[in-house]
């Protein structure tokens, strides 16, 4: 990592509490373009409350959060266009069930990013192949898999080419493409 | 991949479900049978029953007016209801569920003659107009219920991925939520279609031509009750049935993306 070029996430004197409960106790970090950080800790330890903090999805108690130079806190920031930066893999993979795979992939770059059907496709099949499921493009998530249903997880958020990727907890199965 | 869960509302009439569309079971015997006796009736006992069909038509088509205009505005005010009672705004979600406790809690029958009637002193409403109002507020606030039981039925994580997304909250509701929860409440939605189109005949008291007045005037000309109200009987069954039948096959359609 480069020490000078500006973090893409920094997180200070972060706290969160869920009632009696202490998820994240003065936790502070810093991010860069480029980097791949790795949180380690026990079940319940926090890592997917931080995770989801960065993401807004949980609102911090104090602390402030650096988004791309923008704090997240701040009431005008807009978190919208923000997230659209932060690419987001769930636990539970989250994928609509109403949308084919492809869909699922598409979704977002064409209604956020006005981005033309043809390319947001291609963009979504050449990730799909990657991850070796090009040819379920146009099936149901509910076809799928659990490794399956995982590997469309993993480049959903990629199609909006964000700048910073934050994966929750990958589960046992994670396959080493 | 989590099930879609159903809710179980019982009124209206049953969907028949996939699996009993075999030719003996409860919808296909009604449905045979009334149209069966609806034929016969006209083709072995032309006089009175004939007559008594043609009298009826005209009832019919107001009957579906009625029916069609209630369900597109009770669906509307449900949609708005339904989000409104499941709003993190306090003062909208309070509107919603006061609209709901309201309605629900006066019988159907007192509020078409309250806006018939006792608001008819301050304003004129034609008749049909009061009808088709007081049909959509009443179901409107039925259907509310329904679309919140919908919508919280849809797992949380479908929110968060699609605001994690960057989409915004309504844009959330509109693409994922919504299509999603439709798809769940169809059945329950379909009942109150049904239970809808049986309570019209409540508009019968109001100066409405509907299926079930149109019998009335009849029978009280020729005196043949029996024979008025059996017809009568018969096609809203016809009615009802060809009703159930849409909402399943509508059902069966929109079921794709689910594991059976």
């Amino acid at each position: 990592m480069s020490a000078t070029s500006t973090p893409i996430v920094e997180i200070r004197n972060v706290h969160k509490s869920f009632g009696a409960l202490k998820a994240l106790n003065n936790v502070s970090l810093s991010m860069n373009l480029g980097e791949k950080v790795v949180i380690i800790g026990p079940s319940g330890s926090g890592k997917s409350t931080l995770l989801r903090s960065i993401n807004k999805l949980e609102t911090v108690d104090s602390g402030t959060i650096i988004v791309d130079g923008h704090n997240i806190m701040d009431p005008n920031t807009n978190i919208n266009k923000l997230r659209m930066e932060l690419g987001m893999v769930f636990q539970s993979f989250n994928l609509f069930p109403h949308k084919t795979v492809l869909e699922n992939l598409t979704l977002a770059p064409i209604k956020l990013k006005g981005m033309p059907k043809d390319e947001a496709n291609s963009i979504a099949l050449k990730l799909l192949d990657k991850v070796g499921i090009k040819e379920k493009a146009h099936v149901y998530p509910s076809k799928l898999s659990g490794g399956q249903q995982q590997r469309v997880a993993m480049p959903a958020p990629w199609p909006c080419r964000p700048k910073s990727c934050c994966l929750t907890s990958p589960p046992a199965p994670w396959t080493p493409r | 991949m989590r099930e879609t869960r159903t809710i179980d509302v019982g009124e209206g009439a049953a969907i028949p479900s996939k699996s009993d569309w075999g030719l003996f079971n409860a919808w296909a015997i009604s449905f045979v049978g009334a149209l069966a006796a609806i034929i016969y009736l006209v083709c072995f006992e032309p006089t009175p029953y004939k007559r008594l069909l043609f009298y009826l038509a005209d009832g019919v088509v107001i009957t579906f007016q009625v029916t069609f205009m209630s369900i597109i505005s009770a669906c509307c005010i449900g949609l708005v209801v339904g989000m409104g009672r499941v709003s993190k705004n306090k003062a909208i979600n309070l509107v919603a569920s006061t609209y709901v406790e309201i309605i629900r809690g006066i019988p159907l029958l007192v509020q078409l003659f309250y806006i018939y009637y006792a608001l008819g002193r301050f304003l004129n409403v034609h008749d049909l107009a009061a009808a088709v109002i007081a049909m959509s507020v009443c179901y409107g606030a039925y259907m509310g219920e329904v679309f919140r039981a919908g919508i919280t039925a849809i797992d949380k994580g479908q929110t968060e991925a699609a605001r994690s997304l960057g989409f915004n909250g309504k844009q959330t509701m509109f693409l994922v939520i919504l299509p999603q929860a439709w798809r769940t409440i169809l059945p329950p939605v379909g009942n109150e279609f049904i239970a809808l189109l049986k309570d019209t005949s409540l508009v019968s008291i109001l100066a409405v031509s509907d299926l079930l007045r149109r019998g009335r005037e009849f029978s009280s000309e020729t005196f043949l009750y029996f024979e008025t109200y059996t017809l009568v009987a018969l096609v809203y069954l016809v009615i009802t049935l060809l009703l159930s039948k849409g909402v399943s096959i509508m059902e069966a359609r929109l079921s794709h993306y689910v594991r059976h």
